[in-house]
């Protein structure tokens, strides 16, 4: 009888609400019977129906013998049919209208194993019942659990099917969430000295479902089923429910046990995939439990990968060393040598007898690898194979008989146009060596003499982009022009020196050797040349004996601030993503004593950066906050941008949705736009002498949207709607950072809409937005050799003829788009575009600061800033080689890379692809794949250096 | 004891002996040897920096077999070229407008199109521009009070004249455009239908550009042409001497076949082309106007009779204009309206069709041997083809680059030319001579053909061919608005007979326009249409 047993058995904690539903849904019950009638139903059903009700009404007679097979018999009906995927099970249709009574009936019963089997059949039925009993599956399970005698082990959820584990998965998920927040607001009544039973009241009411949060279940027991169901869902191809039911409760990290062979691949992709989307602290979680996954399973490569991701210096040591494979080492050492790891992180430190540690050699080969000595060698090979060695002249980048209206045909030297020549000549010959200009050039003829004053440093300069990662042969040839009585040449040497061995060490230390002397020069050019080469030649390499030689330049506060910014720099660009305390700390320094007229001046954006760049990519860390609490100290203006800068950097790439928020907030303020409209005409004067706000740090609050955004494809798409918003509504600062946004959110990798974008912005009013949007659309294509971004910039060339700075940019830009006459790319991220470089970053960062004030800078005589890029510069190649290093030629299948994470079954990974010998070239959004499986690779990756192994299998399958 | 070490240089490893004993010099006098470095430029690379001379080989602790990397280029240093490189940056700006030679324009001064347009076109006479400097070159200072009585020479001070030479002076030396006020004040004082105000607004009304230019000619009548020097020409005026033809008009009527034809003789500054329904090219509307019915009283019949007139140019200038007729006034609507018509102009005319029998005869020899030679050029150029193609070939097995050889071929015959002028020729599997050769032997043969009446003639075409120089287009689709633009041929402006671009002066704007779009100034539009034409008479 269900109505009295309702009245006499009410739940004390369950509302009065819920009872009344009870009720109704019982009237319910009886009327629906009758309705279905009319439905009719077919015979079978009816009998079913029939055995159903049966079998509730024996669990409501008093003879508890007859309870056993009654429920055996329940679940083996339930079991059967849930098992099917169509609509709504049967059973569970049929016994819905008697869940109420059978709750109620379940709650007289005392306890013994039966029960337990009882509330493991109620815990299923709860599922019809989740929108006005929330969470009573888990309930009901968890009772089960309980009563379950300890010889007979918890059913597995599993049996109950999948649609039963899903449905718990999501309850335990809102269960674990009340439960967290019960303990907040636990904590936080007890801190106002409240008594723990009104606490528990509270809790009562607030919580729908008291009973089972405090009488059973406890967390451990949430955590156990979690792990059950977790279980379940992996090897039922629900890896990503998985992942998340783990995430929910926070112990993310149990899931290496769980995985195996098969499914371990698939989980790590997919907790990679979420890594951009979550809270700081989870992300890093995720990167570490899926390293562990890799790590245990042996996956090298991606194992370090992720590694490189943390920037866990232990971590990369213990991956490089962990295969015994030597051609895997040496595969994990290509990897390392592109992620331009310091190479003092995989030297293991052994101390010897006098107690002094000293760092062990790798072997030579190891070390060759690393140091990326051979990767000018690699790269002309690669040239040659796709046939562009032969260099390129101007007019061949230029194509100007195809611009719509040509200027003169005079055959006069304009000092602007062969200045962007220069830049041109050494971006699209770069790295092959023998272009006709400079390296080639014919016996005192060389273009350095066609350049004026300070553009002969660029133009020396160039040489070392032409001979970009050949210390061998490019070194000697720079040489010569360090001779050279002419200051500017001789300055131009020494940037070339570093420009050359970007990316590349030696042994020998040759950048040091021959750069070190000059970094106290009495000249300024020289000078700096000097300092900056050397930040290019040990970019990211961490390297303390180079810090102690840099530091006094920049805490000296007699020498100029150029000299200071540029040290500082160069600081940043060697300790890039360090958070190196020293250096932080010196910088801040200098900060903190300089005068005010000194941090005025337009370098302090470069100290500023060069302080940023120490943070990149370590997200919220002690010493971060500490450097940032410290610039709040500082009461000149330019704490402000450096604190924009310090930020920007160390979110770069997270996509992290918060900072892109506070940085919109920095360009929303309109600064002086105040005080011009309020001002009366005699105190307008002094207060826009004295109160002019610096509004720089809105500028790179700008860039720092791209930054931090573009990690992350979806965010960066939203990026460009706030771009477009900011373009409207902003101010001119801001307006002319847009388009260098823009330029960096898709560097090297043209996409329709950007083009679009940055085309419409290139004949804007305001020719500082146009000069930058033209740059940008030679970020946006660099190294892509795009036609149709080509055309856009010849018609621009015709748009300008008139307009010197555009029409020199406009040249910058073409040169930028035939970057190694297409085979090199400045997109900072690698490696299926997971790995943010932090170099490259180093390097767009300090060419894009350069932009910010285009007039002081590129279009001064500092146009040699736009060298900061060769740090960012790297082939886009795949080449593979065999066991011996040797390229070895094999087929690969090419397209764009498709998203495939969490997909079903074993999904393309590229679409529209064509098939290539190796060497081939990779655009940003590409992804090649072996199309042989006569090899296996090395990489889990197809990109850069790949090595390939016979596939010991391979034959026999062709013999079949 | 010596150990053997390696030194790396410019990508070669060289085996070499050290001896820690010796000083660091004797080291590098051995990488001397093996690398041609000189010891002074040479760095080689040790633990903590370069070597130096003074270096303690102790502290830095060579090592059986290790390799040593060697910086430094073996010889010369580069030197800066002899002559330092002239920036167009150091130049001022009448260097800059010869550099450049992109010809500036002329800024409007409200509704002056039509005369920015005629000065441009008239810039394609470069002989104008010489005998105005020439002429108006100011003997005397300007500051001659108007009513003095004026010296021999005063009427060379012809207002227009004057300050068309000193606007022209100006445009050459200036690379901005150029404000023509001052000549727009002369012109408009000299002509004052061009001060005519706008109906409608405020201002000066539009002007119809083959107007000015009919004015302008005619003002610049006096300005004397190349001193005939005895020659039996009694034309002695620039613009007689090579703008001015001399049509012959036939008056004849079929009614009256007794009437012996009435002959006239007048001088046009242009050829008018008549466009009627029937006309898609330029040559049958110039007929059209050539060929006139008139109806007129004959004294014969003593009654109205139709006459054909037909005119025939007796005498081609150098400087050909034809007029597009595309105004006309409509009678119906009470209005001057524009033809809209396309009308197909050549780039190359033929005038012979347009003169008179007699001058025809005498220039059909000249005609007939240029295309005879035309065809001579074509075939060596295809010869010449051929015999650069097979050179390389076969030279191709010992050099790498074809290319190179190729550049080499080409270099050599230059120079065989230079040195050995038409003498025997040298060069493997050519026959030809060089081109320049021909060029000369050409010109003789036609000077010969030359009628001397035509040669004594200064100013008039020699040949009969004209090539389109300059267009005055107009756009729009009234007769009183709209806007003229001139294009010039940038051959014409330049003398550089090889540049095959155009230019087009949109008052200010100066751009470049590439010469096969000329067809779009057809017509047929509103757009840009063709309204005066400028050729230019070839040479032989």
């Amino acid at each position: 009888m269900p109505e009295p047993s309702k009245v006499t058995i009410a739940v004390p904690s369950k509302d009065p609400k819920k009872k009344e539903k009870d009720e109704k849904d019982g009237s319910a019950s009886k009327r629906k019977p009758d309705e279905k009638d009319g439905e009719e139903l077919s015979e079978e059903d009816l009998q079913l129906r029939g055995e159903l009700e049966m079998l509730v009404e024996r669990l409501k007679e008093p003879d508890t013998t007859l309870y056993r097979p009654a429920l055996e018999t329940l679940r083996t009906l339930i079991r059967t049919s849930t098992s099917s995927m169509t609509s709504v099970p049967k059973p569970l249709k049929f016994l819905r209208p008697h869940y109420p009574e059978l709750q109620n009936l379940y709650e007289i019963w005392s306890p013994s194993e039966d029960k337990s089997l009882f509330a493991d059949i109620l815990s299923v039925l709860a599922m019809t019942y989740s929108d006005t009993e929330p969470r009573g599956t888990l309930r009901y399970r968890l009772l089960a659990a309980s009563m379950r005698p300890p010889i007979s082990p918890l059913a597995d959820p599993g049996d109950w099917g999948h649609e039963y584990v899903r449905h718990l998965a999501s309850e335990l998920g809102e269960e674990y969430n009340l439960r967290e927040q019960a303990e907040v607001v636990k904590a936080a009544t007890q801190m106002d000295a409240a008594g723990p039973e009104s606490v528990t009241n509270d809790k009562t009411d607030e919580k729908v479902k008291p009973q089972v949060s405090l009488s059973v279940g406890t967390l451990e027991d949430l955590h156990n089923l979690a792990l059950v169901c977790s279980k379940f869902l992996l090897e039922h191809n629900a890896e990503p429910d998985a992942v998340d039911l783990l995430e929910e409760l926070e112990i993310i990290d149990r899931i290496v046990n769980l995985v195996d062979a098969n499914t371990f691949s698939r989980v790590a992709a997919y907790m990679i995939a979420c890594v951009n989307l979550l809270p700081p602290q989870d992300d890093i979680a995720f990167l570490k439990t899926a390293h562990m996954i890799y790590e245990k399973h042996q996956r090298f490569p991606e194992a370090l990968s992720l590694a490189i991701r943390l920037n866990d210096s232990e971590l990369i040591r213990k991956d490089f060393h962990a295969p015994g494979n030597l051609q895997m080492k040496r595969q994990l050492a290509f990897i390392l040598a592109r992620a331009q790891v310091p190479y003092h992180w995989l030297q293991h430190s052994t101390t010897d007898d006098d107690g002094d540690e000293t760092l062990e050699e790798l072997p030579e080969d190891l070390q060759e690898i690393l140091f990326n000595s051979r990767l000018s060698t690699h790269f002309k090979q690669f040239g040659k194979e796709l046939g562009v060695q032969e260099p390129k002249s101007l007019e061949d980048v230029y194509k100007s008989h195809l611009e719509t209206s040509r200027s003169s045909t005079a055959n006069v030297d304009s000092a602007r146009g062969n200045l962007a020549g220069t830049f041109v000549n050494a971006f699209v010959n770069a790295g092959f060596g023998n272009d006709k200009l400079m390296v080639e050039a014919e016996e005192g003829n060389s273009w350095i003499y066609k350049n004026k004053d300070h553009g002969m440093l660029s133009a020396a300069a160039s040489l070392g982009l032409s001979l970009l990662w050949d210390t061998d042969i490019g070194l000697s040839h720079v040489d010569k022009y360090t001779y050279s009585s002419e200051e500017y040449i001789k300055a131009g040497a020494f940037l070339a020196t570093g420009i050359l061995n970007t990316g590349v060490r030696s042994e020998a230390d040759a950048a040091l050797a021959l750069l070190g002397d000059h970094i106290s020069n009495k000249s300024v050019p020289l000078r700096t040349s000097a300092i900056v080469g050397l930040g290019f030649a040990y970019a990211g390499s961490h390297r303390e004996d180079i810090l102690f030689m840099l530091l006094p330049l920049v805490s000296d506060d007699e020498i100029s601030m150029e000299i200071v910014a540029l040290a500082a720099l160069a600081v940043g660009l060697i300790f890039v993503g360090s958070e190196n305390g020293e250096a932080a700390g010196v910088i801040l320094q200098t900060l903190m004593e300089r005068e005010d007229h000194a941090l005025d001046e337009k370098w302090t954006r470069y100290l500023g950066l060069g302080l940023a760049l120490l943070y990149v990519g370590v997200q919220a860390s002690d010493s971060y906050d500490a450097t940032i609490e410290t610039l709040k100290a500082i009461p000149h203006q330019a704490s402000k941008q450096i604190q924009v800068l310090v930020e920007m950097c160390a979110f770069a790439g997270t996509g992290n949705v918060l900072r892109v928020q506070t940085m919109l907030q920095q360009c929303g303020e309109h600064l002086n736009v105040k005080d011009a409209v309020a001002d009366p005409e005699q105190e307008g004067d002094r207060k826009k002498t004295e109160i002019k706000q610096d509004d720089t740090f809105q500028a790179f609050a700008v860039l720092g949207i791209a930054l931090v955004a573009m990690g992350e494809d979806i965010g960066a798409e939203m990026s460009l709607r706030q771009f477009n918003h900011l373009m409207h509504y902003g101010d001119p600062v801001i307006r002319k950072s847009v388009p260098l946004a823009l330029g960096l959110v898709s560097a090297s990798n043209p996409q329709l809409p950007i083009l679009d974008i940055l085309s419409k912005y290139s004949h804007d009013n305001d020719l500082a937005v146009a000069l930058n949007a033209i740059f940008a659309m030679g970020l946006v294509g660099a190294g892509t050799n795009n036609a149709r971004l080509a055309q856009m910039l010849r018609q621009l060339a015709g748009y300008y003829h008139k307009e010197p700075d555009c029409l020199f940019m406009v040249r910058i830009a073409q040169g930028l788009v035939h970057m190694g006459k297409g085979t090199i790319g400045i997109n900072p991220f690698y490696l299926d575009r997971t790995i943010l470089s932090k170099t490259a970053v180093a390097g767009l960062l300090a060419t894009l600061t350069a932009f910010t004030d285009a007039k002081a800078f590129i279009l001064d005589k500092y146009h040699w800033m736009l060298y900061f890029l060769v740090p960012a510069m790297y082939p886009r190649f795949l080449i593979t080689v065999d066991e011996d290093l040797e390229p070895k030629p094999v087929t690969v299948r090419v397209g764009t890379a498709v998203d495939v994470v969490g997909q079903a079954g074993k999904p393309r990974t590229i679409s529209g692809f064509q098939t290539y010998q190796t060497p081939v070239r990779l655009a940003t959004t590409e992804r090649a794949e072996l199309a042989t499986e006569e090899y296996i690779p090395f990489a889990s990756v197809l990109e850069g250096f790949v090595l390939l192994q016979k596939n010991p299998g391979w034959e026999e399958k062709m013999e079949l | 004891m010596a150990l053997n070490v390696y030194i790396k240089h410019a990508g070669n490893k060289y085996d070499l002996e050290l001896d820690p004993e010796k000083p660091p010099l004797a080291f590098k006098e051995a990488v001397y040897q093996s690398t041609g470095v000189p010891i002074d430029r040479m760095k080689i690379m040790v633990k903590g920096g370069v070597l130096k001379d003074d270096s303690d080989w102790k502290k830095i602790g060579p090592k059986e077999g290790q390799t040593f990397m060697v910086i430094g280029a073996a010889g010369e240093l580069p030197k800066p070229p002899a002559e330092p490189t002239r920036f167009l940056e150091d130049m001022n700006d009448t260097e800059l407008a010869d550099v450049l030679g992109m010809p500036v324009g002329l800024t409007n001064l409200g509704n002056t199109c039509y005369m920015s347009a005629t000065i441009q076109a008239l810039r394609a006479i470069p002989e104008l521009q010489a005998a105005l400097s020439e002429f108006a070159h100011p003997i005397f200072p300007v500051c001659i009070p108007p009513n003095t009585h004026y010296t021999s020479r005063s009427r060379d001070l012809n207002p227009i004249a004057r300050s068309l030479r000193d606007l022209y002076a100006s445009m050459a030396s200036s690379t901005g455009g150029v404000m023509p006020l001052a000549f727009l004040t002369v012109l408009r004082d000299a002509v004052p239908q061009f001060a005519e105000r706008s109906r409608t607004g405020n201002g000066y009304a539009q002007q119809d550009a083959e107007e000015c230019w009919t004015q302008l000619t005619n003002r610049l009548k006096d300005v004397p042409g190349e001193s005939t020097l005895g020659a039996s020409s009694s034309r002695t005026k620039f613009i007689d001497q090579y703008m001015t033809g001399t049509l012959v008009r036939t008056l004849s009527s079929p009614e009256a076949p007794d009437e012996p034809p009435s002959v006239s003789e007048e001088n046009v500054l242009k050829v008018e082309c008549n466009i009627t329904v029937n006309t898609n090219f330029m040559l049958s509307g110039i007929m059209e106007a050539l060929n006139q019915p008139v109806v007129k009283h004959s004294a014969t019949l003593g009654r109205e009779a139709t006459y054909n007139s037909r005119s025939r140019l007796s005498r081609l200038p150098f400087y050909l204009a034809v007029h597009m007729v595309r105004f006309t006034w409509r009678r119906d609507i009470n209005k001057k309206a524009k033809i809209m018509r396309k009308v197909k102009f050549p780039n190359e005319f033929d005038a012979l069709d347009i003169v008179t029998d007699e001058l025809r005869e005498k220039m059909r020899p000249i005609a007939s041997k240029r295309t005879e030679i035309e065809k001579a050029r074509e075939e060596r150029r295809k010869v010449r083809k051929r015999t650069r193609a097979a050179v390389p070939a076969a030279q191709g097995q010992s050099v790498d680059a074809a290319s190179a050889t190729e550049v080499n071929v080409e270099s050599s015959n230059g120079g065989d030319v230079e040195m050995n002028g038409p003498g025997p020729e040298q060069s493997p599997g050519d026959e030809l001579r060089p081109e320049e050769w021909y060029g000369e032997q050409e010109k003789r043969e036609l000077e010969a053909l030359i009628d001397p009446s035509i040669k004594a003639d200064i100013g008039a075409s020699q040949t009969g061919l004209y090539d389109l120089v300059a267009i005055i287009t107009h756009k729009g689709a009234a007769a009183d608005s709209g806007h003229y633009i001139a294009f010039v041929a940038r051959r014409a402006l330049t003398g550089k007979e090889e540049d095959q671009d155009w230019v087009k002066f949109d008052d200010d704007k100066v751009s470049v326009f590439p010469a096969d779009k000329l067809a779009t100034l057809d017509g047929g539009g509103e757009d840009s249409a063709a309204y005066v034409l400028l050729y230019r008479s070839k040479g032989l």
